[in-house]
């Protein structure tokens, strides 16, 4: 759990004083030649630039104006044509992208997935960092109210750049090696709520062929006849979703949707490839095993 | 509604009896597998109004148990260089009709030695049933009637107080002769499917605190909302979405250990029906033993406490 911010920030909830425990440090963008541009426009109102930031060794970043597609393809000869856009989470605040984003990708890819990090446009936050942590704890105070019932959802903007990160993949999928028909997408936390919306407002040129929204919220909600496979994951523990029933598998399985779930005894919430020590590291090869026995590995594993 | 209830039915009868209605693999008047000659007798009674002796069928390796009349418990025992201490008691599943002993009980068993876990397989107290096949057959097709009931309804079983009893005298069993078997009386814990996994919640529910399994496994077990003491232990559930018995039909159980603040982990695989057993082929239902080994290993039940 160390480290990983969403998990701090919920510690800060919990744990008076409000400063010195999350402590981040202002780091330069890395660098990135690979990342493509979604084209989807700006964030109206926005006046901060984007920036980054490091907590307990994990890189995030926030008030992302331009959303930006990073491709993280399989070595040759290992690919097995399935492509999975991967969302971080972070409240719609940030991203974490170490958590949530790069780790995620490189595991993919390196078991014949291509995988494609989304970088997605953000709320704005004050430029100061101790403004942010503010905002950042006020946000997930809401978020883990015992009342909070109201579904909360994606902003259209994160949506937006989702829709556009499927249709680039299905657009290069020769280029990359993709066969168009088994490109899904993986959500961690805000990047569940983005993931899910895309999938309930998405056109059949915009539905992803799978979806994994990971420690997401569990409401239920109004499934599509043409609703993609779920994959979905949750701890028992997680402060924010956890204990609030599981409306989001009864709603899928009510419309005879496919649905895995898997809820992990402990965890917290933004367990990322999982915590050491708990159950909750074994999603990621179960994702992968859900994938396989629904044909979207294809014949070569 | 009846049509679909039917199929249900028909569904369930192929699932929870396979070898002993599937005409062609039934071998009747089998004495029963080789490894029961190593089973210790519960001493836990004698079936009133029972239909013993009781009868095997199936082929080796594939075998089903019905008219149960007397509980034994077949211990499986890791390399004494694996054991980690740890123990599970393993109750097959059938409707409390028959017991689907290989399938749910000897393979899973095998499985559990292998990770060093010490294994011991519950053969517990069946209801009475027809001793010829086609009678058998039309009580269990009754029985499964009878327990899914009208849509919206909710199963309506009856658990059997000796196959209860049964369970609580094999944890009692397996702790009374711990050293002997070298396992540690504070790490038993109990697996159960379906029919099994029922009397498994049960038997946590009525024994005494110190007879309590320390964790329990029920799987593909009734869904129903239950009162959960704040002691009461671990459980890990595995179960299938296309479940045609207890799919589909809301989590209380799981919802109920939540409320009391017990630790729970939950697993529900896309496709698997019901009775995959150690896992059904195609499926990711192949990964539950693995996942329950490392929720057993994360939860501090393969070392011993200080």
């Amino acid at each position: 759990m160390i480290g990983r911010v969403i998990c701090v920030a919920w510690a800060l909830l919990v744990a008076a004083p409000v400063t010195a425990q999350m402590k981040m440090d202002p780091v330069s963008a890395p660098v990135d030649p690979a990342a493509i541009p979604l084209g989807t426009g700006g964030v109206a109102g926005a006046t901060e630039p984007e920036s980054w930031f490091r907590t307990g060794g994990q890189l995030s970043v926030r008030n992302v104006q331009v959303a930006t597609l990073t491709p993280v393809l399989p070595p040759k000869g290992k690919a097995t044509g399935a492509a999975v856009i991967v969302a971080p989470g972070g409240g719609f605040l940030m991203l974490s992208m170490d958590n949530e984003g790069w780790p995620v990708a490189h595991w993919l890819a390196d078991h014949g997935i291509a995988a494609f990090v989304l970088k997605y446009r953000l709320k704005p936050t004050p430029g100061d960092l101790p403004g942010f942590q503010r905002a950042l704890v006020a946000m997930f105070s809401a978020a883990g109210r015992h009342d909070a019932t109201v579904r909360e959802t994606a902003p259209l903007e994160a949506v937006a750049d989702a829709r556009a990160a499927i249709a680039l993949v299905r657009a290069r999928a020769t280029e990359w090696g993709v066969d168009s028909r088994r490109v899904g997408m993986v959500g961690f936390s805000a990047g569940a709520m983005t993931t899910l919306e895309l999938a309930l407002s998405a056109t059949p040129e915009t539905m992803p062929s799978f979806i994994a929204p990971i420690y997401g919220p569990m409401n239920a909600v109004m499934v599509p006849a043409g609703a993609p496979p779920m994959f979905n994951v949750l701890a028992g523990d997680d402060p924010l979703f956890a204990r609030k029933g599981l409306g989001l598998i009864e709603a899928w399985q009510k419309a005879r949707r496919p649905v895995e779930f898997h809820l992990y005894q402990r965890g917290g919430h933004g367990f990322g490839m999982g915590v050491k020590g708990t159950t909750s590291i074994g999603w990621i090869a179960a994702f992968r095993d859900w994938l396989r026995t629904n044909g979207f590995l294809g014949d070569s594993q | 509604m009846i049509r679909f209830g039917t199929a249900v039915v028909a569904a369930m009868l192929a699932l929870l009896a396979p070898a002993v209605l599937g005409a062609q693999a039934t071998i009747e008047g089998s004495t029963g597998p080789l490894e029961l000659a190593s089973a210790l007798p519960l001493g836990t009674g004698e079936v009133p109004q029972g239909r013993g002796p009781e009868q095997w069928s199936g082929k080796p390796g594939e075998m089903s148990a019905r008219n149960v009349t007397r509980a034994t418990l077949l211990p499986v025992l890791p390399d004494p260089a694996k054991a980690t201490g740890a123990a599970v008691v393993i109750a097959p599943g059938g409707g409390f009709m028959t017991l689907a002993w290989d399938h749910e009980g000897m393979k899973v068993a095998r499985m559990m030695a292998d990770r060093g876990i010490a294994a011991f397989v519950l053969k517990y107290r069946l209801d009475p049933t027809p001793r010829d096949l086609p009678g058998f057959a039309r009580a269990m097709g009754a029985r499964m009637t009878n327990w899914i009931g009208k849509p919206g309804e909710g199963l309506k079983i009856v658990t059997p107080s000796y196959a209860v009893a049964d369970g609580i005298a094999a944890l009692r069993l397996v702790r009374d002769r711990a050293v002997a078997w070298h396992v540690d009386p504070a790490r038993v814990g109990m697996i159960g499917f379906s029919a099994g996994a029922r009397m498994t919640i049960a038997a946590t529910l009525q024994a005494a605190p110190a007879d309590r399994p320390a964790f329990i496994v029920p799987i593909y077990p009734p869904m129903e909302r239950v009162e959960v003491p704040n002691d009461a232990p671990p459980m890990f559930v595995a179960m299938a979405t296309d479940d045609p018995l207890n799919g589909r039909m809301g989590y209380g159980l799981i919802e109920s250990w939540g409320a009391a603040r017990r630790p729970f982990e939950f697993h529900e695989y896309q496709r698997g029906g019901h009775g995959f057993g150690p896992g059904r082929a195609g499926t990711t239902t192949e990964g539950w033993v693995d996942g329950l080994f490392r929720w057993i290993e994360a939860n501090g039940f393969l070392k011993a406490k200080r």
